[in-house]
């Protein structure tokens, strides 16, 4: 017959063997789950903290630029066009240049190809308004009007001229001009 | 008869299985040791994982609000800021990179463009940013003169392809007719006995717009009447007149 210290021993590993089994396996399950998580939270951590840097130095660098620069990227690709004001700059322009004005007309909004099919360059293009300009000069009035037509502070791209002879060694010349204006959601803030 | 044993200064021994009991003086209880040691073990084990246990958790709980704390110091409306601005420069910049300079285009076209040729009129169409397309009818005086443009045409590096077409011969004054008549025709056809369509394709890349100088601030000549208008914040009256364009033309000449 066992004596009360074999059923002693007895009892004191049963119970080990319990609260190894019951309590410090699971335990130790929950430890190593823990110990990942925390791991993996750490390396989300370090990847929030690297976009916030790089978003903080386009920021920077964004605000490193004049207001004369941000002022002159506003006017050469503004949030939207005046047709009446780039008509109008267009017949200063005719008079300035030295030919005979005599029409000039906005067409409004109008679809500008870009070149080849990369669809990459589809959210790249500005939204084109199309205008017409008519005048009448000489060849070297006509070529100074687009040479002035060249150094304007927005884009007038030239996407049509015809020329045509007129009596007294004058020429008729017509026009088909694009302006452009930024394509996107617009911030809100104003730059000075 | 008395038990002589009973009388005897030897004591008496028990039996065998006692006579071994006090032979060592100390026992090892090896099992029961080990039983204690396991059980003590165990318990401390368990202490010890409980509060590694929850010294984890509270390094996790602080992860978590680390990782909330950077996501809520991010601010998009800053990326909206950055993005509107890195669209409008791209936007621009493609503007900008395919613009072109129609002084240098003209330059381009007189310079291939031989004396005894006269261009009755001229039609340019932009294809896309990929090239201009000029459609010019064209007086020469001889078959030669036209042979001779072509060859020019062809030869100038500007000129990416010509088609020369519609060749049409005008075979000069007829007998009898008047002084009048005989001056105007000859003023006309001697300069267009031959006369053709040439179909011209200038690449874009052959003629971009390189500006010299960034003008500061629009300036208008003094003859210009001024039009007193209210600043606009979309576009702005642009006309200037202190810049010059560089007209890269042949400049590699």
């Amino acid at each position: 017959m066992p004596g009360k210290g074999m059923i002693s021993q007895i009892g004191m590993v049963v119970i080990s063997a319990g609260v190894i089994f019951t309590y410090l396996k699971p335990a130790f399950g929950e430890m190593t789950k823990i110990q990942e998580n925390i791991q993996t939270y750490k390396t989300e951590i370090d990847k929030v903290v690297s976009v916030n840097s790089q978003l903080a130095g386009f920021l920077t660098r964004k605000e490193s630029v004049s207001a004369d620069d941000q002022r002159r990227l506003l006017t050469y690709m503004p949030d939207s066009v005046d047709g009446i004001a780039v008509s109008r700059d267009l017949y200063l322009i005719a008079l300035q240049s030295g030919v005979l004005y005599k029409d000039v007309n906005y067409s409004g909004p109008v679809d500008v190809e870009p070149a080849g099919d990369d669809a990459a360059s589809e959210t790249l293009r500005p939204k084109g308004y199309g205008l017409s300009l008519s005048v009448e000069g000489t060849y070297e009035q006509i070529k100074n009007l687009f040479r002035l037509i060249e150094m304007n502070n927005y884009p007038l791209e030239i996407q049509g001229v015809t020329i045509g002879k007129l009596e007294g060694g004058f020429l008729s010349v017509e026009l088909d001009l694009v302006t452009y204006s930024f394509q996107g959601e617009a911030s809100q803030e104003l730059i000075f | 008869m008395s038990d002589p044993s009973g009388n005897s200064f030897i004591p008496k021994r028990g039996p065998a299985s006692h006579s071994k009991h006090g032979a060592s003086g100390k026992r090892v209880y090896i099992i029961t040791i080990a039983c204690y040691t396991i059980l003590f073990a165990t318990i401390l084990a368990s202490g010890g994982m409980f509060l590694y246990t929850s010294y984890l958790q509270k390094q996790f709980n602080t992860e978590v609000a680390n990782l909330d704390n950077e996501i809520k110091s991010f601010s998009v409306a800053n990326l909206q800021k950055v993005l509107e601005y890195d669209s409008r420069l791209k936007q621009a910049k493609g503007r900008f990179d395919n613009s072109v300079s129609m002084v240098a285009l003209f330059r381009a076209l007189e310079s291939a463009t031989i004396d005894t040729v006269v261009l009755e009129n001229l039609e340019i169409k932009r294809e896309k940013d990929d090239k201009y397309n000029l459609v010019t009818t064209i007086g020469t005086d001889s078959f030669d003169s036209t042979i001779f443009q072509r060859g020019v045409y062809q030869r100038d590096k500007n000129i990416a392809n010509v088609t020369i077409t519609d060749v049409k011969t005008n075979l000069g004054i007829e007998k009898g007719d008047d002084t009048e008549n005989k001056e105007a025709n000859t003023a006309v056809n001697s300069a267009s006995l031959v006369s053709f369509t040439a179909t011209i394709d200038v690449p874009v890349t052959s003629i971009p717009h390189m500006p010299s100088s960034f003008v500061t601030s629009p300036v208008l000549e003094d003859d210009v009447p001024q039009i007193e208008s209210e600043p606009s914040s979309d576009t702005e009256s642009a006309t200037t007149a202190g810049g010059s364009t560089n007209d890269n033309i042949n400049n590699e000449e």
